[in-house]
């Protein structure tokens, strides 16, 4: 009967040490998410920023050193 | 589990005299008539815990609902306390309230401190309103309560953050019309190298095919290669031209997108009308909203236990006060407000676009 249920806070800890293992997620974003989450920072403003952030910096580095230049 | 062997109070809400109830470990049930002091126990309870007590918080009763919490009989020398044993002896402690509403607490560990915080977030108290809340209540919010009970508030929490966000991502998606860029770009490289082009290889044999002609000596292996063959041919190619075919294939990108916008400002639109159209067949609706507002008062009243007897607050006729709150039990007529409130900023954005 004694039996060890989770609490809130070690569900969501196990959320985010196993989403990098999700196939096909995007690993920057994720990393993202997991830093915000450990930072006690995960609101709705800061994961906005931070996706525009990711999104710039893809813009700016494609693969290889390619460019849009049109 | 922690268990209370006894509990003493003296002077506080009902209370005036010392109570002592010698619990043993055990449960107990008290029942009583009205104003025979059953709530004043479990008020005295859920401040000793709390440090407030919930229904006596509100804008009449000040600090809190520390106003209220001595006993109005005892003098202003006399403290009020609650004194709790427990099965555990280091728990003990005496929490007392003196004339001035200071309050002090006799056990000062952090033992007893970690204690009085795991217990808060368990969510010790349950009120009769609390429960009638519940009985009434629609099923998404009976789910946010029990996870508030369990203390799964928070996953609750980030899971709604993380659901909007994928929402917004998702509609970011769609309203950018990515696809129909890619398509637009995927037939200036169809038009270009006369084949379609899904990886990157496919695109380097299309191109080194394409410059075999111009004898160039480059063998295009990356798009760093496609950047050096600009910069070679360029050199010898009229610019103006080049610059004439970029603008015209930008042009074509740009009309691409404006068809899918105005296919979304149509949609809109359209949905705009139809809800003007359905909201002017129900004038009752119009009416329910106006009353809306009435009505979200006398919630509040009743929740906050302002009105203790069986009579509604606005109209002073005696009513039933669990079948009052649940005549107020307002989430349709909010659903229709939101509804209304959506249409209306549909409209304000299209107005906003012209």
């Amino acid at each position: 009967m004694e039996q060890k249920i989770k609490s809130g806070k070690e569900v969501i800890d196990e959320f985010f040490s196993e989403i990098l293992n999700i196939e096909g997620v995007d690993e920057k974003t994720v990393e993202m998410l997991v830093k915000l989450y450990s930072d006690d920072k995960l609101t709705d403003t800061n994961i906005q920023n931070e996706l525009d952030e990711l999104k710039i910096s893809a813009l700016k580095t494609p693969k290889e050193d390619t460019d849009d230049k049109n | 589990m922690t268990k209370i062997k006894n509990l003493e109070i003296n002077g506080l809400r009902g209370v005036k005299e010392n109570l002592n109830l010698n619990l043993n470990k055990k449960s107990i049930l008290i029942y009583g008539d009205n104003g025979t002091g059953k709530s004043s126990l479990t008020d005295s309870f859920e401040w000793f815990y709390n440090n407030h007590i919930a229904h006596l918080s509100t804008e009449e009763i000040s600090g809190r609902g520390r106003d209220a919490l001595r006993n109005i009989f005892i003098s202003d020398d006399e403290d009020g306390y609650v004194n709790l044993n427990f099965d555990d002896k280091d728990l003990d402690a005496k929490k007392s309230i003196d004339g001035s509403n200071k309050i002090y607490i006799s056990n000062n560990t952090d033992y007893f401190k970690e204690y009085i915080l795991d217990s808060t977030s368990e969510n010790l108290i349950l009120r009769y309103r609390d429960l009638v809340e519940f009985i009434i209540a629609t099923k998404t919010e009976k789910l946010n309560k029990l996870q508030e009970i369990i203390g799964f508030s928070e996953v609750a929490k980030i899971r709604t953050i993380l659901r909007r966000n994928f929402g917004r991502i998702k509609r970011t998606i769609k309203s950018s019309d990515y696809d129909g860029r890619k398509s637009a770009r995927q037939e200036t490289i169809l038009e270009n190298l006369g084949r379609n082009a899904y990886s990157d290889e496919q695109l380097f044999d299309g191109v080194n095919d394409l410059i075999k002609p111009l004898k160039l000596k480059i063998v295009v292996k990356s798009r760093k290669d496609i950047n050096e063959v600009i910069k070679e041919i360029s050199s010898k190619e009229d610019s103006k031209l080049s610059d004439e075919i970029n603008f015209y294939v930008r042009v074509k990108e740009v009309v691409s997108e404006l068809k899918e916008i105005s296919n979304t400002i149509n949609t809109e639109y359209s949905n705009f009308y139809n809800g003007f159209q359905n909201l002017q067949k129900e004038p009752e609706k119009i009416k329910s909203l106006q009353l809306l507002a009435l009505l979200k008062e006398g919630k509040s009243v009743l929740s906050k236990d302002v009105v203790e007897d069986d009579y509604c607050p606005l109209c002073l006729q005696e009513k039933s006060k669990v079948q009052l709150i649940q005549l107020m039990n307002l989430n349709n007529l909010q659903k229709k407000k939101n509804q209304l409130m959506s249409r209306q900023k549909s409209l304000r954005k299209l107005s906003n676009s012209k």
